[in-house]
């Protein structure tokens, strides 16, 4: 029995240990998922409205979006829904249609467009939809120079259902820069009665390597006119240089290690391989020793 | 009585076990055999078909490979600091088991390596790690520490083995084939112990044990610090430099035990290896088992108390998802060692060496769980990747080639011990022979 009892706590751990290294990634449900449909338009500086739909499914650890899932946009209005068209949703879960900005598409009383984005789901994931109502709206962005002070200007317009464009009135948004991860704030703007505003443009920001700058202008989450979006680009950034050319630094990340760690290498290489030498000059000591020995033994 | 007369009874009372290959021993080696083809096999599979035959994907880019590297690395380490040591130390009881740490940190550190290579994806761009390397880079660090520390341990491996192939040459009884006799010949480099060798070797032996305890703990920090330089949840830690130390060591000692428990039973070494020997190894055991516990707790607990949002997140997987593993590797196998060689009355043979077995499958299970969970949990969070992508499961190629690195290992161990004694016999000195041909009780 004293055996015995050993042996089995052994090969159950072994058991154990090898049953959860292949059990811990099996799933466990069969029931369908549930999906998740984020609707989002956006009317963009070229005349057009982008409808996004982002199809994911949620399951216990979050939430993953859903590729290749047919979504299907509609223009909701009193006479019934109307088909705009049908995207595969992509990689990311995404499913892009860009529509004309000026469209025949019905209105409501406050001449905003209501569109609708479903997903109709299959046996492993259940149906989803989501709504989205706006006024098609445009930004466009300049740039200008005044008493050596930059400035960046944006003029808000409204499209009217008549196909007119007015100002877009009095509207608070924000410009900024897409950097890496986000976008990079540089001002918030309240336009003026005739849609009309400006905000001076910072110094210092880093731009590509000619210093080329995207600007953007957005209205965001807006009661009325939803998400509007309006690009620009000047070159009044700073040219961007991985490395200074003039200036060769040890760093981590350049070329050239940092001088420390040169020194702290070779002298624990030399130390190392300097006993390691010493080690190898014994042996072959030892072996010329030996034949020394052996001519003595013969004389 | 002279050492010769000593070393050549040892010699007649080993010489069985070079000359000859029991029935069991040769099915032994089949087995292995068996094993390493049918690892050749996945090894076939993973360079035809690319890395996709694995469970390692964009988020999870490391597995059991990686594991099973810092795995033998692990214990190759401890090889080389245990006989070290002990060496140095001069701990007389040392002798009968020292070959065996020698032979685990030399074949360990042979086949370790090998599992980096089954993680590149692109074997022709090896060469651009040593054309184009940059020493800032931690996997530089890790080839020239590696490479140095091969060399060092083949190097204090040989000073070792230096006296017995001399002996192994001299001993005119030995039926080998001739080749093995002239490998003996040239190995033993004319090493017949007059006084002036003996003191070269004594140096260089010291020198070189001294080094090989150095070069072991800066190799085994330097692959720890693949991890902790790594700003990753879990593995950006001061201490997992000493911590891996430990843990390889720890490893390292239940590898050794479980080596002396079946070299004993199958070359009959009763006399040689006692359960003193037991006892004294599983004593190191424990006490590396204690520090690694400690080291454990003060790792996660400091993780766990600071509430750093991956951190907490990590702890949650880690808890949830690996539970029983965790509690394998962190509980058991830090609790099962203390109980059965803490306790007096547990301290049998088989107890040790089974108290040593969980220990190795723990520590292995220990370094699965810094390596998986952590690239699972990263501080951006994975986004835009298929679900199955994002958790690591190992494929039958993994374990097939896993399976093959540790027959590799016991056949290496079971050639080595067929070209020299797996118990030092040079330096074993025979107790007077007044009741009995006892040596070393």
């Amino acid at each position: 029995m004293k055996r015995i009892i050993p042996v089995i706590i052994l090969v159950v751990t072994l058991l154990t240990g090898f049953v959860q290294l292949q059990a811990q990634d099996k799933s466990k449900s069969s029931e369908p998922a549930v999906s998740v449909l984020r609707f989002n338009c956006i009317s963009t500086s070229d005349d057009s409205i982008q409808l996004i739909a982002t199809v994911s499914i949620k399951h216990e650890e979050g939430s993953k979006n859903l590729a290749n899932a047919p979504v299907v946009f509609y223009a909701t209005g009193t006479d019934g829904d109307k088909k705009i068209g049908e995207v595969k949703t992509d990689f990311h879960g995404e499913a892009i249609l860009k529509i004309p900005a000026k469209n025949q598409y019905p209105r409501n009383e406050q001449q905003m467009l209501n569109l609708k984005a479903t997903y109709e789901g299959n046996d492993k994931f259940e149906a989803s939809e989501g709504e989205f109502g706006l006024k098609p709206a445009k930004l466009k962005v300049s740039f200008y120079e005044e008493d050596s002070v930059r400035y960046v200007k944006v003029e808000g317009t409204q499209l009217n259902a008549d196909g007119t464009e007015t100002s877009i009135g009095a509207v608070d948004l924000t410009v900024g820069i897409p950097k890496l991860f986000s976008v990079l704030k540089i001002a918030d703007i309240s336009l003026d009665s005739t849609g009309v505003g400006s905000a001076e443009f910072p110094g210092g920001i880093i731009g590509d390597s000619l210093g080329n700058l995207t600007v953007i202008a957005s209205i965001e989450e807006h009661e009325i006119f939803g998400n509007v979006k309006g690009y620009s680009s000047n070159s009044w950034g700073l040219q961007k240089h991985l490395i200074s050319p003039d200036r060769p630094t040890r760093e981590l990340w350049t070329p050239i290690a940092p001088l420390w760690m040169i020194i702290t290498l070779i002298v624990m290489l030399l130390g190392v391989w300097g006993h390691y030498m010493y080690a190898v000059i014994q042996l072959v000591l030892i072996n010329k020793s030996s034949g020394k020995t052996k001519k003595e033994s013969k004389s | 009585m002279s050492s010769t007369v000593s070393s050549d009874k040892l010699l007649r009372e080993f010489a069985p076990q070079i000359e000859h290959t029991s029935r069991l021993g040769k099915l032994w080696i089949g087995f292995l055999i068996v094993v390493i083809c049918y690892g050749w096999f996945a090894l076939y599979w993973q360079v035809s078909r690319g890395h996709i035959v694995t469970g390692m994907r964009d988020n999870v880019v490391w597995g059991v490979y990686i594991v099973n590297f810092i795995f033998f690395m692990g214990i190759s380490y401890a090889g080389a600091l245990i006989s070290g040591t002990l060496h140095l130390f001069h701990a007389e009881w040392r002798k009968p088991i020292i070959r065996m740490a020698e032979f685990i940190t030399i074949i360990s550190l042979l086949i370790g390596p090998c599992f980096i290579m089954l993680c590149v994806g692109r074997l022709d761009r090896l060469p651009n790690l040593i054309l184009f390397g940059r020493i800032q880079s931690p996997i530089t660090w890790d080839v020239i520490a590696i490479s140095t520390d091969i060399f060092g341990c083949i190097l204090f491996l040989y000073l070792a083995l230096l006296r017995d192939l001399g002996k192994m040459r001299d001993f005119a009884e030995l039926k080998v084939p001739q080749w093995q006799k002239k490998m003996y010949k040239i190995l033993a480099l004319g090493y017949t112990g007059t006084p002036d060798q003996q003191i070269r070797l004594k140096k260089a032996t010291d020198i070189m044990a001294a080094m090989v305890i150095a070069i072991a703990i800066i190799v085994y920090s330097v692959l720890a610090w693949i991890f902790s330089v790594t700003l990753q949840p879990g593995w950006h830690s001061t201490i997992f430099g000493p911590y891996f130390v430990i843990a390889a060591v720890y490893s390292g000692t239940g590898v050794l035990i479980v080596s002396m428990f079946f070299f004993r039973k199958a070359y009959h070494l009763e006399e040689h290896i006692t359960l003193q020997h037991f006892v004294n190894v599983g004593v190191i055991m424990l006490v590396l088992g204690a520090f690694f516990g400690y080291f454990t707790f003060s790792e996660y607990l400091t993780k766990w108390y600071g509430s750093e949002k991956n951190d907490e997140q990590l702890i949650q997987v880690l808890l949830k998802n690996y539970f029983f593993l965790f509690i394998l590797s962190n509980y058991v196998g830090v609790l099962v060692p203390l109980i059965v060689v803490g306790f007096k009355k547990l301290r049998t043979i088989r107890n040790i060496t089974i108290a040593a077995g969980i220990v190795v499958v723990a520590l292995w299970l220990n370094r699965y769980l810094i390596v998986v969970p952590t690239l699972e949990t990263p501080y951006l969070p994975i986004q835009d990747s298929r679900l199955a992508w994002q958790h690591y499961s190992a494929t039958w190629v993994e374990w097939a080639l896993t399976a093959a690195g540790c027959a590799m290992f016991c056949l290496l161990f079971t050639i080595a011990s067929k070209l020299i004694p797996i118990v030092q016999v040079s330096d074993l000195k025979e107790e007077p022979l007044e009741a009995g041909d006892i040596y070393l009780k």
